[in-house]
């Protein structure tokens, strides 16, 4: 376990989180807070509400209940103005953009960091043309591609890539935006052990460098117990357990829940 | 990965209007040779090239909103019909300048093509295509009614275009006008799709919540789509009317509208070359069966049903061996010459 780094970025605290999806229960009055700078593991069996919570954070779902980002309620923020705040998140399947280049790829990450207007992007030269952004953004996402040691794929559509790398291109992307908070969906799912180590040291290091607040889903309790802080345990939508990974496990009703033991 | 050896660069190259030393002189060269070569061919072949040049504006359009944007649309005619009819407004009964009503032209059509598209906002798929449907229906219904702007079901004469006193009577220098339309409309094109709005609107076709969490605001996105694709549209439609010197209501039909959304589909879904090659073949094609035709038959009741026939069996075989259309085709075969002409400054590169 890493030391959480000193930061400037808000703290995120949930309280009574609820949603229900017809009949079931997704999430049950789940309440945490995650602490600048930390990395926050959410486990928990399949369909204890892992996924339902972070696209609660990130905007897709609105539960009842609140999200407090700093001073910001977020759940009166509409989804595609939550990255604005600095909220990023990457997806449980791969949801890179398989026809566009990887370089296009990560540059829609930074996109909301775009200002100029239609008639700027008609023009694109010139004064009142949008060239200098855009330039600087490729630049910037370029430069990036080779902190992640993937510039030599920049201009291959993403779809060529394997797998592993088009997590890590998803990873990229959600970094372009430049979050102070970063949710990621079982970022380690489907990679081999290789993979595995070096995509831990990479959240590792954003974290530590970056002092980015991570909240993450993740299956791998070797993976939790080494790269997280705290850890949530859910269960059929409700928080069953919290603290660090050690004294998680150690917990009774984890280990019945889901280290499935008796 | 066998494209990353050809296409690789070892940089980004700062976003360039076209990205190969090729497709820079080619299209400069095939603009001089249209510039030059159209003030020497029969009246009938600038014709041909005119109803290229301006389906290829039109096509433009259509391909932004549902190549890129992903919004099919079926009524890609009839508002091509409203800047036709609105821009002979303009200049007959307002007086105003030909230029200036082309490019009122192409504004209005926009704003008509953003209240459409308002209500199309909740609709995808088969539901959007039957929501443009009902635009084109009632679009031509307009024409057909609004008399004040029309001036007969059929339609309406608007005579020679002419710019501050020069008379385009010589339809080489109408072609010209067009010409300079297109490249500009051309070019406009290509500076959207490598800005950020090519970036959102694809982004949304393909992975639209992906898109929202990146910041991307779907609604707005979507109806600037339908604002420029529609400009295009209107510009289109309204050189298209002094071209025939005739806004002739029939020319935006249904049947018009399918064939432009054909047009992209065979030309290239999305792409520049999409729209110029679709429009070649759109016009093209019909004129050869016609022609071949007219030779081995004599009876012509019989060949324009079966003119139909072989244009819609091209279709669907363009559909079955290569659906990604003829900028595909056209950009395999440009590789391989690339490779050839251009071998030495790619080493260059490279190194």
């Amino acid at each position: 376990m890493t030391e959480a780094s000193p930061v400037h970025n808000p703290p995120l605290q949930i309280s009574g989180l609820s949603l229900s999806f017809g009949g079931v229960q997704a999430l049950d009055g789940v309440s945490f807070r995650v602490e600048p700078g930390t990395i926050h593991a959410i486990i928990g069996p399949n369909g204890a509400g892992k996924t339902t919570l972070l696209n609660c954070i990130s905007g897709q779902y609105t539960p009842k209940g609140k999200i407090r980002y700093g001073d910001t309620e977020l759940t009166r923020i509409r989804a595609h103005r939550r990255i604005k705040l600095g909220i990023a998140r990457t997806f449980q399947h791969i949801n890179v953009f398989t026809e566009q280049t990887v370089l296009e790829n990560m540059m829609v990450g930074g996109h909301h960091r775009l200002n100029r207007g239609l008639i700027s992007r008609c023009l694109f030269w010139g004064r009142w043309g949008c060239r200098d952004e855009e330039r600087a953004l490729q630049h910037e996402a370029f430069e990036l591609l080779e902190k992640l040691e993937m510039k030599q794929w920049w201009n291959l559509p993403a779809g060529e890539l394997s797998y592993g790398l088009q997590k890590k291109l998803e990873l990229g992307r959600a970094l372009m935006a430049q979050p102070g908070l970063l949710l990621l969906d079982e970022p380690m799912a489907g990679m081999t052990e290789h993979e595995k180590k070096e995509l831990s040291g990479w959240i590792a290091g954003i974290n530590r460098d970056e002092a980015i607040t991570i909240v993450m889903i993740e299956h791998d309790m070797s993976v939790v117990q080494s790269l997280s802080h705290f850890t949530v345990v859910l269960d059929f939508g409700r928080k069953i357990a919290e603290g660090t990974p050690a004294e998680v496990v150690k917990d009774e009703r984890v280990r019945k829940a889901y280290l499935g033991e008796d | 990965m066998k494209q990353s050896a050809e296409k690789h660069h070892p940089m980004p190259n700062g976003l360039p209007l076209l990205e190969t030393q090729f497709e820079r002189y080619g299209a400069a060269a095939i603009i001089l040779v249209l510039v030059v070569g159209s003030q020497f061919l029969s009246g009938y072949y600038v014709s041909l090239l005119t109803t290229i040049t301006i389906f290829s504006l039109a096509a433009m359009g259509l391909n932004l909103l549902s190549g890129n944007a992903g919004l099919i649309s079926i009524a890609h005619a009839a508002f091509m019909g409203v800047g036709a009819f609105t821009a002979a407004w303009f200049v007959i009964d307002m007086g105003l300048p030909l230029l200036l009503a082309l490019l009122l032209a192409g504004f209005v059509t926009a704003v008509v093509g953003l209240l459409f598209g308002l209500p199309s906002l909740r609709l995808s798929g088969v539901y959007l295509i039957l929501a443009t449907f009902a635009a084109q229906v009632i679009l031509y219904w307009f024409f057909e009614q609004a008399l004040w702007l029309t001036k007969s079901p059929d339609g309406r004469p608007v005579g020679i275009a002419s710019i501050a006193g020069f008379h385009f009577d010589d339809s080489a220098h109408y072609f010209l006008l067009v010409l300079a339309f297109t490249v500009a409309g051309g070019v406009v094109y290509l500076n959207l799709l490598r800005s950020g709005l090519g970036r959102s609107m694809e982004a949304i076709r393909d992975r639209p919540v992906v898109a929202q969490l990146m910041g991307m605001n779907l609604q707005k996105t979507k109806l600037v789509a339908f604002a420029t694709g529609h400009f295009y549209a209107g510009l289109a439609g309204a050189l298209y009317g002094w071209h025939l010197q005739f806004v002739a209501t029939e020319a935006f039909n249904l049947m018009r509208s399918i064939e432009m959304l054909v047009l992209i589909i065979i030309g290239g879904l999305g792409s520049l070359a999409g729209a110029v090659l679709g429009a070649i073949f759109i016009v093209l094609v019909p004129e050869f069966l016609d022609m071949a035709g007219n030779r081995l038959l004599d009876d012509v009741s019989v060949i324009a049903p079966l003119r139909l026939g072989i244009f819609g069996l091209l279709v669907v075989l363009f559909l079955l061996y290569e659906p990604r259309g003829l900028a595909r085709s056209w950009r395999k075969t440009v590789h391989l010459f690339n490779n050839q002409i251009f071998k030495n400054q790619t080493k260059q590169n490279r190194s």
